[in-house]
């Protein structure tokens, strides 16, 4: 399965982080292939392209503050979990999303 | 009719105890009734009493009067006009400032908000702890209090017996003691004991019926009321003097365990007095004495200035001392911050252990530099040298690791005394110096006398310009049999260590010439005597004329070695006296004009492979080193204080880089300029400078709370010379910590923060014995704690992608293992370096 998500957290600094590399991680694992784009405090990295977010069979969103350019989703289904739900808990996010 | 004088008190502190006693002790050489009085006002002080002239009050500007009257009052007044002149100065040293208000209030720092203490004035910093003795002041036992006189005839003859015992004891200490203030002090003391105001007091007291003990109490407590309303502080402070000296009298009338005086320190101890007499202070045990809290007592008296020279940490200032600690409480004091802590908590106990520690360990680091010569990081020699006067600094420079003496300044030998110092005399001293030396060099100037240094006994015709006049080397061909004892003493003295031989204010090449024909001389005849010396005795000659830039050339084929005495050099090249207010201004070592005129001067001697050195104050000035290293000088020779400072900037600095920094400075047009260019830098290394190394690494930490971690990474800059301002940084890592907690789960947190008490960016890690709860979002407790802390100046980039990358490796089991098992700080630092990407990075 194609899979595009954000992480960003309020200070940026680490979670944003550890969040992208947790859901890169189990994806990895459980054989689907991902994009993590970060909105974190270098501002916006591995940024996903309108071509990547139409290929995407599902779009989940780790955050504790708003997405920038939410628009670039509209017409998508999006899951949204807490950041530290994707660090603690990746699959269960996964299965959230119907993954 | 009395013989008068008016003059202005110039004495910044007031006529106080010291001072007064230079006066009194003048006056009484003499048989006439000498009186000081103010021009304004009434009372009249007897010039031989110390107590009286004191309680005079008299303060900077205040007009005086000088009267006296008898068969030898001419000559007494032109003597005590001599003194006032020229020696009442002398008592009047200033003291540092404490750099504290009295009533300000330092807040606790971190680690210890909750610990409860009291608050006084800093008076000597170090921290101290101990058993608390607390120590009465001004007091008479009930018995003495009580008793009834024997007889008027015997009351007076004990007291006279006491004040006779007491001022031999203290004239005998004064005669033995090392330290000038301790000296001082006790001769001031001395002079009290004898005062005849005081022993007239006493001896009316006794008259109307009173013991001696008794009358000796009430005539202190009179001339501590009357000190006391004095207006200079300085004065009010000398009640305590006064104390000191009647307490000691009551101590030989009574025996001193009577009168409640002699105490002993069993363990290591914490003095806890209102006031305490510096006789009292000089009698308790300074190898138990750990630290000092005072009450009414002034930053300037004497018990505080013995303090501050026996470098007890000691706090001032605080309200009802007394019931502060019962005896026997263990009291914590920090002469830093003035808090002190009775029978402290644990946490407390903590803080100031792991505060020594750290500071034990600053200096345990910065020892090695004093045993071996400084190199740059690019490995540029640069020699540390000290500037001495006589065998005593010497020791104490090469104590603080000097390189060698780059000027030892002979002429103090020879001023302030009746004589010139004979051969075997200065033999001595040169030889003593040069066996302390242990085979490191020392520069021997010759005497440099003339101009602001006179020597009474050459009798030498008074200059309209003394500066530009006959003085150092001018002076040896009117005086041959002196520069030839001296050159004797040193060529004798070259047998026993690594001697070098310099003459002052040369400015030609035929001056060089004839010194060097000089010391060949004795060197004959030494030898033709049989004498053994170092026949390769190197001779060189001071730069301290401008002409001498222009004939370095021809100095160089003379002479072994140079050394720039850049105070001179300045004064002469500028034409600026720096004592003249008017010009002073222009008087900087960071004149465009003056490091050009340094170049020319070390690019000849270095083209020549001349060793050239520098040492005057430009030399111990941080701020010049880079131009120093840049012009590539061989040894700077420094007050012995300043050894280890420079040795450490010369260890930090990059050669290659001063050199550019030098050409860019010369280039300037202004003192500002050449300054901000200094400023800017850059001059020092960068290598030693990285973002992580083994340095920034403790995997031993026994914190015990978050706090303790915190600061234990903090120390680790502090340690690797990062920081200055160790509390800066630990509030910046606070205040972030308050947003948002760093905890981020699997054992780790990143506390972080930026400041402006770091220059570069570093990352610190500190592995806990046993792990400590920091508010994680997983809810565990944190073992590992990596602490980035950037510099406020810092346009965040490198540093954030350091810490994006960290938080994503954390993320995995293996990583977090090797942070966990990793036994080598060394072997984790190349780890973090590679797992984090940072030999990529351009940091």
């Amino acid at each position: 399965m194609k899979i595009v998500a954000v992480t960003a957290c309020p200070t940026g600094i680490a979670h944003t982080y550890m969040a992208a590399e947790q859901l890169e991680k189990t994806a990895k694992a459980l054989g689907h292939e991902i994009k993590v784009e970060t909105q974190g405090s270098m501002g916006i990295e591995n940024e996903l392209s309108a071509k990547d977010i139409a290929g995407a069979d599902v779009a989940i969103f780790a955050v504790d503050i708003e997405v920038e350019h939410r628009d670039r989703f509209s017409g998508k289904k999006i899951t949204q979990v807490s950041v530290s739900e994707a660090i603690k808990n990746p699959k269960a996010v996964f299965a959230k999303a119907g993954v | 009719m009395p013989i008068e004088y008016q003059f202005t008190c110039t004495l910044r502190n007031g006529l106080h105890a010291r001072p007064a006693s230079i006066l009194s002790e003048t006056a009484r050489a003499f048989r006439a009734a000498i009186t000081l009085r103010k021009a304004v006002g009434s009372s009249t002080a007897d010039a031989r009493s110390v107590l009286s002239l004191v309680a005079l009050d008299a303060t900077l500007g205040d007009q005086l009067i000088l009267a006296a009257e008898g068969d030898d009052a001419a000559s007494a007044m032109k003597t005590l006009r001599e003194t006032i002149e020229s020696r009442l100065a002398e008592g009047d040293e200033v003291l540092a400032p404490s750099s504290q208000p009295a009533s300000s209030l330092t807040p606790l720092p971190r680690g210890l908000r909750d610990a409860k203490g009291v608050c006084g004035r800093s008076a000597c910093s170090g921290i101290g702890a101990g058993i608390a003795l607390v120590i009465n002041g001004l007091s008479l036992p009930e018995s003495a209090m009580n008793a009834r006189p024997e007889s008027v005839e015997s009351e007076l003859a004990a007291a006279a017996r006491a004040v006779t015992q007491v001022r031999s004891t203290l004239q005998a200490r004064a005669g033995t003691a090392i330290a000038k203030t301790e000296r001082e002090v006790l001769k001031a003391h001395a002079e009290i004991a004898d005062d005849p105001a005081l022993v007239g007091h006493i001896n009316a007291r006794i008259l109307s019926g009173r013991t001696a003990p008794q009358a000796i109490f009430d005539a202190a407590a009179e001339f501590s009321s009357k000190l006391r309303c004095a207006a200079s502080d300085y004065i009010r402070e000398r009640v305590i003097d006064v104390h000191d000296v009647c307490m000691q009298l009551i101590g030989s009338l009574l025996g001193d365990a009577a009168a409640g005086l002699s105490h002993t320190l069993t363990h290591d101890s914490v003095v806890i007095a209102d006031s305490l007499t510096a006789n009292q202070l000089l009698g308790l045990d300074h190898t138990r004495l750990k630290a000092l809290v005072l009450g009414s007592i002034g930053a300037t008296s004497h018990t505080v200035i013995l303090a501050r020279s026996m470098g007890i940490p000691t706090v001032i200032n605080l309200n009802d001392v007394a019931r502060l600690a019962a005896p026997g409480d263990r009291v914590l004091v920090d002469g830093n911050s003035g808090w002190v802590f009775v029978r402290p908590d644990q946490p407390t106990e903590r803080y100031f252990e792991r505060k020594q520690r750290t500071h034990a360990e600053l200096t345990r680091r910065a020892t090695p530099l004093a045993a071996s010569v400084a190199s740059t990081i690019d490995g540029v020699q640069l020699e540390v040298g000290a500037n001495a006067a006589g065998p005593r600094d010497a020791a104490v420079a090469f104590k603080n690791g000097a390189d060698g003496i780059g000027l030892l300044r002979t002429e103090l030998m020879f001023l302030e005394r009746e004589a010139a110092p004979d051969e075997a005399e200065q033999f001595e001293a040169y030889a003593e110096i040069a066996r302390t030396a242990a085979g490191k060099p020392v520069i021997i100037r010759t005497f440099d006398i003339g101009g602001d240094k006179p020597a009474t006994y050459m009798n030498l015709p008074k200059e309209e310009n003394p500066f530009l006049g006959v003085r150092g080397l001018r002076l040896y061909a009117k005086y041959p049999a002196m520069i030839r004892s001296q050159l004797r003493a040193i060529v004798r003295a070259s047998a026993f260590g690594k001697l070098k031989v310099m003459a002052p204010m040369v400015s030609t090449v035929e001056e060089a010439i004839a010194f060097k024909r000089d010391v060949r001389d004795v060197q004959n005849e030494l030898h033709n005597q049989g004498v053994a010396f170092d026949a390769s005795m190197p001779v060189g000659v001071m730069v301290e004329v401008p002409s001498v830039a222009l004939i370095m050339d021809e100095l160089c084929d003379e002479v072994d070695f140079f050394s720039i005495g850049s105070n001179d050099l300045l004064q002469y090249s500028m034409a600026v006296d720096r004592g003249n207010a008017g010009v002073a201004s222009l008087y900087s070592s960071r004149q465009p004009s003056f490091i050009r005129l340094l170049k020319i001067i070390v690019d000849r001697a270095k083209a020549k492979g001349r060793w050239i050195g520098v040492c005057g104050e430009m030399a111990g000035d941080e701020i010049n080193l880079p131009l120093l290293v840049g012009l590539g000088i061989d040894e700077i020779s420094v007050a012995p204080g300043d050894i280890l400072k420079l040795k450490s900037a010369v260890a930090q600095a990059d050669a290659a880089k001063c050199r550019s920094l030098f050409t860019a400075a010369a280039a300037k047009r202004s003192v500002e300029l050449v300054e901000s260019c200094l400023r800017e830098g850059p001059w020092r290394g960068e290598t030693a400078r990285g973002i992580v190394s083994e340095d920034l690494i403790n995997l031993t930490s026994d914190a015990c709370s978050k706090d303790e971690a915190i600061r234990d990474a903090v120390d680790l800059l502090t340690l690797s010379g990062r920081t200055t301002r160790p509390e800066a940084v630990e509030e910046a890592i606070w205040a972030r910590e308050a947003t948002y907690s760093t905890g981020l789960g699997y054992g780790c947190a990143i506390p972080h923060c930026k400041t402006d008490a770091l220059s570069s960016p570093a990352l610190v890690a500190v592995r806990l014995g046993s792990p400590v709860e920091w508010g994680s979002s997983d809810g565990q407790p944190v073992r590992m704690v990596l602490a980035l802390i950037v510099p406020s100046s810092d346009s965040a980039g490198t540093h954030m992608k350091i810490f994006a990358k960290l938080a994503r490796r954390l993320m995995h089991d293996e990583f977090r293992d090797r942070l966990t098992a990793s036994g080598d700080a060394a072997e984790l630092a190349t780890f973090l370096r590679s797992e984090l990407g940072i030999e990529s990075l351009a940091v």
